[in-house]
């Protein structure tokens, strides 16, 4: 989520930010600028952190250079992503302090966990860690008086700021809960000589397995996905996009690891890998097969490997998917399918009378695979 | 403490019997010797084509058939309203098979199971199996025997590759427990462990691991400080790049952490042999539990 949108949620969930428009196109830029008081920020919308030194956050002073800076930043990359908006917004004046707040999991505790910093403003992953304090939150228990002294105290803010800050913590808390976050974080939230709190960023980003109840969030998941992405997610099956030249079709995410770890072992570099998940569907196994080898879809693999140990997902079932996508006439690049479980017996039979290589050890699969491709 | 209360005849209910997964899953895993007793399938009453009775609610299971343990195969939109059902009617040991439940709603599941000392196993699981025994979940009956070997992993297909390595090399198993790809389980690495190490029959852990989070580590800790049987193991991803999710929610490098290389550093220094291919895990747990006699 940009941040223009994460500070329309803050916006809504009663998080002070700074008055500021968001401009889609260069010819906004004035209309905006004329709400607007000057000093300004002009920040490029990209999904991607360190965007200040990436050249994508500039200040300014005067209107003139506030529209020379913005058409600039239009026309600029950061972090090789292209800027289709930029949001204009006011500098927050007479600033005290600046600290970092962010709820996420802590993945050791398995909890929800509230995260402070004093280091407001810089990347909490150059934050010492003796630097960071959390606080876990429980869906049950919500936030207690305790974790707001306890984070002002660690903060060392002035205790007639603790109002202030346990609305802030709060809001945040529930955005977290209500939107079904993976993470909600304010770096920095600036603190003024006259006890404001201001979001000076915002960084929301959204569980995309909650999607089902949020259907305002719809149109975001899945809007910077390839042609080849979004088939792959309307067929429930699991796509990305590595280096190598390699195509692996696998099921399951720890056996395809294990499988581009292999081949990596082995000299050879996965590049597409395609997570059929559990099917039954020989059709969901030819679309995977497709996905990963067809040109129509960007792919151009040097070969193809099928790593699959049956259980859900049948031995012959992926026989039959294989089968139909590659057709009769053969295919380009080499194939091989590895295949181990239930109904392995048909599935050989199957693809032998197809003409396509079969093994049901791994190693030895990958090794008659780099044997047939031609360096 | 989490205490794995599963017996032989433990009387077991699948919710969502009546879907195409749970019909498949309540088959095999009657066929594996599961006591399934009953299924919950709200507005679906009635009878599986085996006999199987089908019922509106948890509470009715516990009442006629003294369900203890629940698999879940409920899509995960009401995967929550499922598990919490199931704890609420007074099920201890709740497996969940579902994938892509909202984080949330695990950390709910998950909290209030603990608070009713209840053992949850998942979301995103293929279950537990102790061979010859009884099988919760959807890990193929095919693949074992058993025998000696404790087997934990946070990933489906790669433990059936890891067990069929070692049924093929005649080391049978004693429990198998997948304790899901996502991000947050219900039963973390560390009390995969220790319910493999409660139970007298294993006599040596193989830990399959991958990517992402911290459970590794924290199982390395656990078994420098703890434990004195004999563990191996394999962390999947060696060479996946950092930012990109790896199919598993729970799979994915990000800042700095959760890098295997990590992992697999932290497993050894705490005297764990770490396979760096599937074919060597029977040999390598065969000869650690030799020289732990």
């Amino acid at each position: 989520m940009y941040e223009t949108e994460g500070k329309e949620l803050f916006r809504q969930y009663g998080i002070k930010i700074p008055q500021g428009y968001t401009c889609s196109s260069p010819d906004q830029i004035l209309s905006c600028l004329n709400n607007l008081e000057m000093p300004i920020m002009i920040k490029a919308q990209v999904l991607a952190g360190g965007r200040g030194k990436a050249g994508g956050v500039v200040t300014a002073m005067t209107t003139d250079e506030a529209v020379a800076e913005a058409r600039k930043i239009f026309n600029i990359q950061v972090k090789g992503l292209p800027v289709r908006s930029v949001l204009l917004e006011e500098m927050v004046r007479e600033i005290k302090g600046e600290v970092y707040i962010a709820i996420t999991v802590d993945p050791k505790r398995g909890v929800p966990s509230i995260l402070v910093s004093a280091q407001g403003g810089v990347d909490i992953e150059n934050v010492q860690p003796s630097l960071i304090a959390t606080w876990t939150l429980s869906p049950f228990i919500g936030v207690q008086d305790y974790a707001v002294r306890g984070v002002s105290h660690f903060l060392g803010l002035d205790t007639n700021l603790e109002g202030k800050l346990r609305e802030i913590i709060v809001s945040l808390w529930n955005l977290y809960l209500e939107k079904d976050c993976d993470l909600v974080e304010i770096n920095p939230l600036l603190i003024t000589e006259t006890g404001e709190m201001v979001a000076a960023d915002a960084k929301v980003i959204l569980n995309d397995d909650a999607v089902f109840r949020h259907h305002e969030f719809e149109n975001l998941s899945g809007r910077d996905l390839t042609r080849q992405e979004k088939t792959a997610k309307l067929s429930g099956i699991n796509l990305v996009q590595l280096d190598g030249d390699v195509a692996v079709v696998a099921n399951g995410a720890g056996l395809t690891m294990a499988t581009l770890d292999l081949l990596e072992l082995n000299g050879l570099h996965g590049g597409l890998f395609v997570d059929l998940g559990g099917t039954d569907d020989p059709g969901q196994v030819a679309t995977a097969i497709k996905l990963a080898i067809s040109s129509s879809f960007g792919a151009r693999p040097k070969a193809l490997l099928v790593s699959v140990f049956g259980g859900i997902t049948r031995c012959d079932t992926v026989a039959e998917g294989v089968i139909k996508a590659v057709g009769t006439e053969g295919s380009a690049i080499p194939i091989m399918v590895r295949l181990r479980g239930v109904n392995e017996d048909r599935a050989k039979e199957m693809l032998n009378s197809a003409r396509i290589q079969f093994d049901r050890n791994l190693e030895s699969a990958i090794l008659r695979l780099k044997q047939e491709m031609v360096p | 403490m989490k205490e794995l209360l599963l017996r032989k005849n433990t009387p077991v209910i699948v919710q969502g019997i009546t879907g195409h997964q749970g019909r498949i899953h309540t088959a095999a895993m009657k066929q594996f010797g599961t006591n399934v007793v009953a299924g919950v399938s709200p507005g679906k009453e009635g009878r599986l084509t085996d006999g199987t009775p089908v019922l509106e609610t948890v509470h009715e299971c516990v009442q006629r058939f003294g369900a203890e343990a629940s698999v879940i195969f409920v899509p995960a939109p009401h995967a929550l309203d499922a598990a919490l059902e199931a704890l609420e009617a007074g099920i201890r040991t709740l497996v969940m098979v579902t994938e892509h439940v909202p984080p949330l709603d695990t950390i709910r599941i998950a909290q209030y199971a603990r608070s009713m000392g209840a053992t949850l196993i998942g979301p995103n699981s293929p279950g537990l199996a102790i061979p010859g025994e009884v099988k919760l979940g959807i890990m193929p009956n095919s693949i074992f025997m058993s025998g000696p070997i404790g087997v934990v992993s946070r990933s489906g297909t790669l433990t059936y590759e890891v067990v069929q390595s070692l049924t093929d090399a005649g080391i049978g198993q004693a429990l198998c427990i997948g304790i899901g790809g996502d991000a947050v389980t219900g039963t973390n690495m560390v009390e995969a462990l220790m319910l493999c190490e409660d139970r007298a029959d294993v006599k040596g852990i193989v830990l399959i691991g991958e990517i992402g989070g911290a459970a590794e580590e924290m199982a390395a800790e656990y078994i420098q400080d703890k434990m004195t049987m004999p563990v191996v193991s394999f962390v999947a991803g060696m060479t996946a790049p950092a930012g990109k999710r790896m199919g598993h929610a729970g799979a994915i490098i990000s800042r700095g952490t959760g890098l295997a290389e990590n992992k697999v550093k932290r497993l050894s220094e705490a005297g764990v042999d770490v396979a760096t291919r599937i074919s060597v895990i029977p040999k390598l747990i065969s000869t650690a539990i030799k020289s732990s006699r």
